[in-house]
């Protein structure tokens, strides 16, 4: 399975933040999306999302040689870098909604509390208004969506700065762990963590995608290298 | 201070110039023509300033002499008949409007709604002492000049000279000075701001509209005439204006004021800040909740969208209920005083029952003011959906349905209580009245009502979900959303002013409601998985 962009712009105005942006992402990796502020990642996460509609070019699904042009909703899980949660519900409520909702999605269906098991909210917390929740808890919710429904294709942008070193942890070894059956892309700006968990970098800087060499990613240059690529052209 | 004046002019001169540019580059066809660089350039941005400062007083003068001729010269003509003999009421109504409720409502110091105040004072610095201070010279001289020219065309045509006209305008704005002075010295003294006193203030708006409206109505008109012209008074009252801004002038902790004031969350909608308050108390119960008594089972067999909004009306049964036990409320005070009005004066019965009876246009504009719909509508927004619909489920057009669907049912019933609750009263007052057996007769009435019940609520969750005018910044509303609403409050509002035989009216407006009703659940259905979308 790959998830195929082709040729991608959008504007804002006279500001052109994708300028025909293209890019194959495979099944069974880990991409980190690196960019400056402002490079356009939340803007291409957006449109691979649905949130958005690119001016041009086209999101495409292939899988087993056949190609979807229009890509379901479904198929994309977004884990938003501000979680955006209703904060009226109690985290087990929202649970019982969303799965309620995506039931005719879902493969394996555990209880709720087995799955809140897994991101390790207690008992307690469950019943409790998300209003009242953690930024860390918050996203612990916003992770748990798609390990209900396992989207193909995963988004998570800027996803682990608001964990504590405990919980970041976890969640990378669980990214780890189903990245074989998923297309998973990670945005951020934090060198490290790309290094560290990401199978390829993708830079987006000047409205496209390129592909660092991946040999890089494990050799003693590679913060200089992507300093020097994302410094260029700047001043045009 | 006169910096400070020139200043905050300048940034909401700019400001006023880039948000006309951006309302221009909006507008479909010419708006594409229109470049984004012109934000850029300085000196046409000073023309764009200009043109659009002159139309903010074009549009001062419009809003003046409609609100003179809407609520003071059509009520003092429908009281007299007789455009030339208004003066008295036209000069009653005006001050007890104008004067009292103007100066006690209007705030330049105690608005925390006031945009221009934040950015001036949190974000600019500016000292607050200064700004307030010619901030009100500012809004009070715009005020004068809003009003002058309106006033002495009404007073060409009611009788009273251009001279009076200045003076009576003049005579105003030391009365809105004092208003102010009088706030401040309040708060001074009790720490309190009256305009977020709502009891306090309820209490005042209601007496000040009895005051203006019921007295001339009874033929217990004031001679203000003799009192606001008489050379005593015009000198007093200036010398209190004066003085009420030396008080302003000398008073010293403006920067306590606007801190507690001038927060984000006021300056938000403050609906909204009311909504997070009741939210508030939402989570103190959330203290409460325990894994036993979670309601869960209650809801555990709701699926869904009716799961969601059954938790969401309870949990925000505060802002949505409450305004409802209000409405009853009141509707049963007044079946009380009319039943003591009848028992007292018996012999107004017939007379009495007549007005009811042919009392359908008045209520198309109580069941205006009475419907909640747009309130939930608010609610729902930035409660529930601005965060939900970020998420792909959720903008489906099957979840958008059947979310509106089980909405509709919930805002329908609860606006439906107050409706029913009315037809008691008028059939009890009928039947007290001793008669009864025109009940029956009045069957369209009571249709009618309900059917305004169920329009307004409907109205009210379509345009929420054709238009969505609310942004995810909480900040800027549809022009068409708000265009819509003033079309129906203008229509309601007209409704008013129909004599016309009850039957024939009560049929057309469950005729009209009706027919509305269908279109725009029609509509709703085929538009809304298309517009209700975050902007």
């Amino acid at each position: 399975m790959e998830l195929i962009l082709k040729e991608l712009e959008k504007s804002f105005g006279e500001k052109y933040v994708l300028k025909k942006a293209s890019f194959r992402f495979k099944k069974g990796k880990i991409y980190g999306l690196l960019g400056r502020n402002g490079a356009g990642k939340t803007t291409l996460f957006n449109c691979i999302s649905g949130e958005l509609e690119q001016d041009n070019g086209m999101i495409m699904i292939s899988k087993n040689g056949q190609i979807e042009e229009k890509i379901e909703y479904s198929k994309v899980g977004y884990v938003f870098s501000e979680p955006v949660l209703p904060e009226f519900l109690t985290g087990y409520e929202f649970l019982k909604f969303y799965i309620d909702i995506n039931k005719d999605k879902i493969e394996n269906l555990l209880t709720i509390d087995e799955y809140f098991d897994i991101i390790k909210i207690s008992e307690e917390d469950r019943y409790r208004l998300i209003k009242g929740y953690s930024h860390g808890m918050k996203n612990k919710i916003q992770m748990l969506c798609f390990l209900i429904t396992r989207p193909p294709v995963i988004l998570l942008d800027e996803p682990l700065t608001s964990f504590d070193v405990v919980v970041a942890l976890e969640i990378k070894r669980l990214i780890k762990e189903i990245k074989s059956n998923h297309i998973i892309i990670f945005s951020t700006h934090i060198l490290q963590l790309a290094t560290d968990l990401c199978d390829e970098i993708v830079l987006l800087h000047n409205g496209v995608l390129e592909e660092v060499d991946s040999k890089l990613l494990k050799s003693p240059e590679f913060e200089e290298k992507i300093m020097e690529i994302l410094k260029e052209g700047n001043n045009a | 201070m006169l910096k400070t004046f020139t200043n905050t002019f300048k940034i909401s001169f700019t400001e006023n110039a880039n948000s006309f540019i951006y309302f221009l580059r909006k507008i479909p066809k010419i708006g594409g023509r229109i470049s984004e660089t012109l934000y850029k350039q300085t000196k046409d941005k000073f023309i764009i300033g200009i043109i659009r400062e002159i139309l903010g007083i074009l549009g001062g003068f419009l809003i003046k002499g409609l609100y003179l001729g809407l609520m003071i010269i059509l009520p003092s003509y429908l009281m007299t008949k007789n455009i030339e003999q208004i003066l008295p009421e036209f000069l009653h109504i005006f001050f007890f409007l104008s004067f009292i409720l103007g100066s006690i409502m209007e705030t330049i110091i105690f608005d925390s709604i006031n945009k221009s105040a934040f950015n001036m004072i949190r974000l600019m610095r500016v000292e607050p002492r200064k700004y307030y201070l010619s901030q009100i010279i500012y809004k009070k001289l715009e005020n004068f000049i809003c009003f002058i020219l309106p006033m002495i065309v009404i007073g060409k045509i009611i009788g009273f000279s251009t001279m009076k006209s200045i003076v009576l305008i003049l005579e105003l704005t030391a009365f809105k000075v004092m208003g102010e002075g009088l706030q401040l010295f309040i708060y001074d003294k009790t720490g309190k701001i009256i305009n977020n006193e709502t009891l306090i203030l309820s209490i005042i708006i209601i007496m000040g509209l009895a005051f203006a409206y019921a007295l001339p109505f009874l033929g217990l008109t004031i001679d203000f005439y003799t009192i606001l012209f008489n050379i005593f008074v015009e000198i007093t009252t200036l010398i209190l204006g004066i003085l009420s801004y030396i008080y302003i002038w000398k008073y010293r902790s403006y920067t306590k004021i606007a801190k507690s004031i001038l927060t984000k969350e006021h300056l938000f909608d403050v609906e909204d800040f009311e909504e997070n308050l009741n939210f508030g108390d939402v989570k103190i119960d959330e203290k409460k909740i325990n894994e036993n008594d979670l309601n869960i089972d209650i809801y555990n067999k709701k699926q869904g969208y009716e799961y969601l909004n059954a938790i969401f009306f309870k949990r925000h049964r505060r802002i949505l209920v409450t305004p409802i036990k209000i409405r009853v409320l009141i509707i049963g005070i007044v079946f009380l005083v009319s039943l003591g009005f009848l028992m007292f004066m018996p012999e107004n019965k017939v007379k009495f029952i007549q007005r009811i009876k042919n009392g359908g246009p008045i209520l198309v504009f109580a069941m205006y003011m009475m419907s909640t719909g747009e309130r939930i509508c608010k609610a729902m927004f930035y409660n529930c959906d601005v965060k939900l619909l970020r998420y792909g489920y959720y903008r489906e057009s099957n979840a958008i349905l059947s979310n509106f669907t089980s909405r509709l049912k919930r805002v329908v019933f609860l606006n439906i209580i107050p409706a029913l609750v009315l037809c008691l009263a008028i059939i009890g007052i009928t039947i007290f009245s001793g008669s009864g057996f025109q009940v029956m007769g009045m069957a369209p009435l009571f249709v009618s009502i309900l059917c305004l019940s169920c329009f307004f609520s409907i109205h009210h969750l379509f345009l929420y979900y054709v238009i969505q005018p609310y942004t995810a910044e909480l900040t800027i509303k549809s022009p068409l959303f708000k265009f819509m609403n003033f079309i129906v409050y203008m229509i309601s509002y007209i409704c008013l002013q129909i004599k016309t035989s009850s039957s024939y009216f009560a049929l057309g407006v469950i005729l009209i409601t009706v027919v509305y009703m269908v279109v725009t659940l029609i509509l709703t259905y085929k538009l809304a998985p298309k517009t209700f979308k975050l902007r």
